[in-house]
């Protein structure tokens, strides 16, 4: 509700934007080169050639960092030139080709002139002709160092929209599969592809993810980060709302479930939406496993969510509340260790949990030889030194050490830092109110994650509301076969996802 | 969105104002873990209090730094009117704080045993931190004398006292109860309490001389370790792999030959209770399998030999049984819970009883079943 | 709007359970025994069956007016006035319940884990944990009760992890003291079983309308009085009758005895998850306090309604520091509970009937 207001009262703000007039082409070839290059602001990088073709004068103008040059002379002025036909018939011939268009507005003609295309002017025509032909680097689709998988595919999407769109058709191959281009950015003019599979996404989503997209005003969108928080619900939850991916079997998979998948122009990452907090525990290898693994896998994967999350602060608040109980064995040996440290446990979790994020941040931008080095010596040399030199207790190091790996193990990077940056307070509570204190924080973390809800979707779905039909895919894995019904939070059209599969097995 | 801001900032706020303070807070590096409390009587009317913690260790030869568990004990006494009394003169004594709450083991020197336990017990129930799941014993000397031993390096006092009864359980010589589960015992009408009876020998060696048998709260009797495992036996205490020696002839010249050991494999008892106006009778029955683990004489593998070996068994058992019964009788300690089933069978009758004087002249039979099944590999 | 903040009669049975079973139910076997003695799970399961016919009753009422909850029929039957009276006897009800809810979770806690923390910060916590949920709406509040419903298991399992100390005679003889006992029992018992009548303030919220509503609140009840059940027999099973009139929270102390390999003393870790059971009480009980002044008070926001009750709960709360002082409050809050919530439902029903007043259910 809120921000459809606001979407009205920023409609209704004069626009900045300086308004083009429209200007169509201009007879002449010097008015209109000058009409273009000072739509380009007399950009240097502005190739002009003069030339005569069947004895009409006539210019191309082009970006030379936009144009693939060979190709134009292959494709369009090869032809051209061809003596033995006439003109007008040639372009006539030449129309038929979907990369070259007539066009008659000269402002169109800078905009597509910016998006690589080539301009053909004959004397004395109302109209001029485009030529496209963009020159384009693309990487090859390596699979995403971040969502890496064992097996299964192993492409990742790139930087070029077209080509990441290309991707997920080539794998649902469906004319179900709605693309819904918005272009956002008022200084950049970004694409932005909204992709769904007309009949199994539910209509008020697409309609929502429609909306909130279109209520984005900013001049440019430098990451799907920003579209990430203005299009999310609850937004200043630590809690991610909206699935990253790079992968195109991900968002296939998704898209197949009845989600809607946003990609922006020169990002690699979709935005999937509605998802619950549960989808950010799977993982594509869990379907490459036996179901027991899968499963096994994924239930490790809460649970060490849950452990990142307590901890270090059950530690705290042993130690320093309650320690009647460490079991009798044990107690001694944690005293020993504790003896002569001069912090207070907290203080002492503090630094050792920004001792690890320090590693982790300065390994994580600088080439991997040296990242290898600075994991050595922060990891191996600083955890065994702190300890020998009394300053953190050798069972502190265990602990916070293992709450890293902990929150390394979940497979959404983001998600990981979100549980490392909220056991911060669940410790001080711990250090407050020892057990008490985690309740609390915890219940407050609980009580908050209840009342997400993602594009309608409840966040803790399927757990509360429980539906326990759904525990098959959303907390455990059953085997594939068993996975008849689409999951229900996200309101699909389509609610059966397959029947027996297995029918061979029946009749024996 | 502001308004959000400010009031997310004001709760920030006043939490950390709120985690400045730690109420509650004690930290473990700041406390001395007593880990065994000896309670005595100190004449006339005091309570002598020993406690028994690990030894800190020094710091100069800690190269290594840290994460060794010291492994000497050290012990401290004090006298006071009450426990608490005792306790808060102990915390003057050495630089850490003192804590309880780790506590394996409570002894009680024999004098205090006799005067009666509960109240001594009353702090550690209403403790929040109370060891309620320490060990109880009693010592047949002062539990300071028991807590003021050398040990052997390398295991603290309160550690060998608490493995040395905790293996007795397990080899089936006698029973222990912690400190939560003496209570019922003590408070209940129709059941008794009894504790492992510690000693010291020749080579001020702690060893396991019986058990203490309680009516109420006061020890009044005790019993040897034979006549222990027949209680056990009796009382359906057994935990397992209980192994009993026994003489079952006097007319052979080798005296290894007179003797058999046998192996518990199994055993079943049966209380019957029967009632007759006011008198009570109870009978119990052992039905025993059992494995024979050394017997000199052989040829058990005679079907005749064996049954008279299976007689001559259930006679001793039994004689011992009579002795055992007799002496329980005389503490006035029911510890076969004969009362609780007369308590919740026979309501209209227990009603009508005293049982404390009821139970020390009532009839109680006992009757042992011995099967042998097994005479190892070799007949 | 309306759609989000529905509930089902799923969740419903939850919010019925976790509104049932709250601070009360690690002194209950205490306070059962205290009357009925070794016949105290007698008295358990003839509370469930009592409540059972105030669930009927109560059903009854809500059938005739589907889509209006207790204070809306009240103002129909009653006239707007009157009404108002109602439902604000109803909200100081809840209030005075809040508070006693809050006064034995402190008392408890400072006697059993902080012995030092100020009562004012343990109130804090609970009462700023306790806002932030029940200011929202009531699915967000059933959300989270399935979800603290974890605490159960733990409870159920621990209990009848301590059996093997248990003596199964402690149980016998049965009814030895007469039918008196037990049923003064049932009156000691059925505070512990308020909030079985919530589900006629929720009655709007819930899809499928109207179905299901007294089978849902029927299955609470039966899982209250199980669980109950649970907990009376293991603690008669494993304490005497002296040790049982001495302790008042056997249920803690019975954990406490239990010491597993991995955690000693385990009674702090229940403790910690049992605040969890007290938070869900109060969340439902003060979400249903600010639903009656919304009632009341129209225009009022629902922020501030929401902090004055809670500021007036809290403040309420300090005063009651003692034991004695929050046995009489008990008493007092019982009496009153018993006046409002019995008395009142089934005066509006018979009203009801008499005058043959009941809602119009359009048709769909």
């Amino acid at each position: 509700m809120l921000s459809f207001l606001k979407n009205l009262f920023s409609q209704k703000e004069p626009e900045v934007q300086p308004t083009h007039a429209t200007q169509s082409v201009y007879t002449s070839i010097d008015e209109n080169i000058h009409y273009i290059k000072q739509g380009l602001y007399e950009s240097d990088d502005i190739q002009i050639q003069k030339m005569t073709i069947q004895n009409k004068q006539s210019v191309i103008i082009y970006l030379e960092t936009m144009v693939k040059t060979e190709q134009i002379q292959q494709n369009f002025l090869d032809p051209l030139m061809d003596e033995s036909i006439e003109l007008d018939n040639k372009i006539n011939q030449l129309l038929a080709n979907p990369d070259f268009k007539q066009e008659n507005q000269l402002d169109q003609v800078i905009h597509s002139m910016i998006q690589g295309n080539c301009v053909l002017y004959f004397e004395g025509e109302t109209h001029c002709y485009l030529l496209n032909s963009p020159q384009a680097t693309h990487r090859s689709p390596d699979e995403p160092p971040n969502e890496k998988t064992i097996r299964g595919s192993h492409k990742g999407f790139i930087e070029d929209l077209d080509s990441n769109i290309n991707f997920v058709r080539k794998r649902i191959q469906n004319p179900q599969l709605t693309v819904k281009y918005i272009t956002k950015g008022d200084e950049e003019n970004i694409k932005i592809a909204i992709l769904y599979i007309n009949g199994i996404a539910n209509e008020e989503t697409i309609a929502q993810v429609k909306e909130r997209i279109e209520a984005i005003s900013t001049d440019m969108i430098f990451s799907p980060g920003y579209i990430e928080e203005m299009i999310e619900e609850k937004q200043f939850s630590p809690f991610q709302q909206v699935l990253l991916t790079e992968r195109p079997d991900r968002v296939d998979a998704n898209l197949i479930e009845g989600r809607v998948a946003i990609l922006t122009e020169g990002a690699t990452d979709t935005l999937i939406v509605p998802v619950s907090f549960f989808t950010f525990f799977q993982s594509p290898d869990d379907y490459n496993n036996k179901y027991l693994a899968g499963s096994f896998f994924r239930i490790l994967r809460l649970f060490s969510f849950l452990g990142a999350l307590t901890l270090p602060a059950i530690y705290i608040a042993v130690v320093g509340f309650h320690f009647e109980t460490i079991p009798y064995k044990m107690v001694g040996l944690v005293k020993g260790s504790i003896e002569s440290i001069p912090f207070s446990p907290l203080s002492e979790a503090l630094v050792m949990t920004i001792t690890i994020e320090l590693i982790r941040e300065a390994g994580i931008r600088l080439p991997s030889p040296i990242g290898q080095t600075i994991g050595i010596v922060g990891g191996l040399i600083i955890g065994e030194s702190v300890v020998n030199a009394g300053i953190i207790s050798n069972i502190m190091v265990i602990v916070i050490a293992l709450t890293a790996i902990m929150s390394f193990v979940i497979p959404v990077y983001e998600l990981g830092n979100t549980v490392r940056l909220l056991s911060i307070p669940v410790m001080i509570g711990a250090a407050t109110l020892g057990f008490v204190g985690i309740i609390f924080a915890f219940m407050i973390i609980a009580i908050h994650m209840c009342s997400i809800e993602s594009f309608g979707t409840p966040y803790l779905s399927p757990l509360t509301p429980t539906r326990f039909s759904e525990f098959k895919d959303g907390i455990v894995r059953v085997p594939s076969w068993m996975m008849n019904r689409r999951p229900k939070d996200i309101q699909p059209q389509k609610k059966i996802f397959q029947k027996d599969s297995r029918e061979w097995d029946n009749n024996e | 969105m502001r308004k959000y801001i400010l009031s997310y900032l004001m709760i920030s706020i006043s939490l950390t104002l709120l985690l400045t303070a730690c109420w509650d807070q004690r930290l473990l590096r700041d406390h001395s873990l007593i880990l065994a409390i000896g309670y005595d009587r100190e004449k006339p009317d005091k309570i002598l209090k020993t406690v028994s913690f690990p030894a800190p260790e020094s710091q100069s030869n800690d190269v290594q730094g840290q994460g060794n568990a010291s492994s000497t004990s050290e012990i401290v006494s004090t006298i006071g009117n009450t426990v608490k009394d005792a306790e808060k003169k102990l915390d003057n004594t050495i630089p850490e704080k003192f804590d309880r709450s780790k506590t394996r083991l409570v002894i009680f020197g024999e004098e205090l045993a006799k005067e009666g336990i509960f109240s001594t017990l009353d702090s550690i129930y209403r403790d929040l931190r109370g060891p309620i799941n320490a060990y109880t014993a009693i010592f047949t000397g002062t539990a300071q004398e028991a807590l003021s031993i050398q040990a052997d390096e390398s295991i603290l006092t309160s550690d060998m006292y608490a493995e040395l009864i905790d293996s007795a359980e397990h080899s089936g010589i006698i029973k222990n109860y912690t400190i939560s589960q003496t209570r019922p015992l003590m408070l209940a009408q129709g059941m008794d309490l009894v504790l492992p009876l510690l000693s010291l020998d020749k080579n001020d060696k702690p060893q396991i001389v019986g058990t203490a048998l309680f009516q109420g709260d006061k020890m009044t009797g005790t019993l040897d370790t034979k006549e222990t495992i027949i209680f056990l036996m009796l009382a359906d205490k057994v935990t397992e792999n209980l192994a009993i020696n026994l003489q079952v002839s006097e007319e052979h010249e080798e005296p290894d030959k007179n003797f058999v050991n046998i192996d518990i494999r199994s055993i079943k008892r049966k209380l019957n209770v029967e009632t007759k106006g006011n008198q009570v009778k109870a009978n119990v029955e052992v039905d025993l399998t059992v494995e024979i683990d050394e017997y000199a004489e052989d040829h058990l593998d005679n079907k005749k030999r064996s049954d008279s070996l299976e007689k001559k068994i259930q006679q001793k058992l039994e004689k011992i049984a009579e002795q055992t019964i007799q002496k329980l009788q005389e503490a006035g300690n029911d510890s076969l819970a004969i009362g609780e089933k007369v308590r919740a069978y026979h309501h209209s009758t227990w009603q009508d009883l005293d049982w404390e004087e009821t139970y020390k002249d009532m009839e109680i039979e006992s009757s042992f079943k011995v099967d042998i099944t097994h005479h190892g590999i070799i007949n | 709007m309306n759609s989000k903040t529905n509930i089902t009669t799923f969740q419903l049975g939850f919010l019925l359970i976790h509104a049932q079973i709250g601070v009360g139910i690690l002194s209950m076997p205490h306070d059962i025994f205290k009357m009925a003695e070794e016949d105290s799970w007698i008295t358990i399961l003839l509370t469930g069956m009592f409540i059972q016919i105030f669930i009927l009753l109560y059903g009854a009422l809500q059938n005739r007016f589907p889509n209006k909850n207790l204070f809306e029929i009240a103002r129909t039957l009653l006239g707007k006035k009157i009404g108002n009276i109602v439902t604000v006897l109803f909200s100081m009800a809840y209030i005075s319940f809040a508070i006693n809810v809050l006064a034995r979770y402190v008392y408890l806690l400072n006697a059993w884990m902080m012995p030092h923390t100020p009562k004012w910060a343990l109130l804090g916590v609970m009462c700023f944990t306790v806002f932030i949920i029940a200011k929202k709406n009531l699915q967000i509040i059933a959300r989270f009760s399935i979800i603290a419903s974890v605490v159960f298991t733990g409870f159920v399992i621990s209990a009848l992890f301590s059996m093997k100390d248990a003596n199964f005679s402690f149980l016998l003889p049965v009814g030895a003291n007469g039918v008196m006992p037990i049923i003064k029992g049932v009156q000691a018992t059925t505070y512990s079983y308020f909030g079985y009548e919530f589900f006629l303030l929720f009655s709007p919220f819930i899809q499928p309308a109207n179905k299901g509503i007294v089978r849902a609140a029927t299955i609470a009840n039966i899982f209250v009085t199980g669980f109950y059940f649970i907990l009376v027999v293991v603690t008669i099973m494993y304490f005497t009758k002296k040790e049982l009139l001495m302790i008042p929270e056997p249920v803690l102390f019975l954990i406490k005895s239990i010491s597993f390999k991995i955690i000693e003393r385990p009674d702090l870790f229940f403790t910690s998850m049992w605040i969890v059971l007290v938070a869900t009480t109060l969340m439902i009980t003060l979400y249903a306090v600010i639903l009656g002044f919304r009632t009341v008070m129209t225009k009022a926001k629902i922020n501030y309604i929401a902090i004055a009750v809670i500021a007036l709960i809290f403040l309420g709360t300090l005063p009651i520091n003692d034991m004695f002082k929050i046995k009489a409050f008990t008493t007092f809050n019982d009496q009153y509970l018993r006046i409002v919530i019995w008395a009142l439902p089934i005066i509006l029903l018979l009203i009801s009937f008499i005058f043959n007043k009941k809602e119009v259910v359009k048709d769909k």
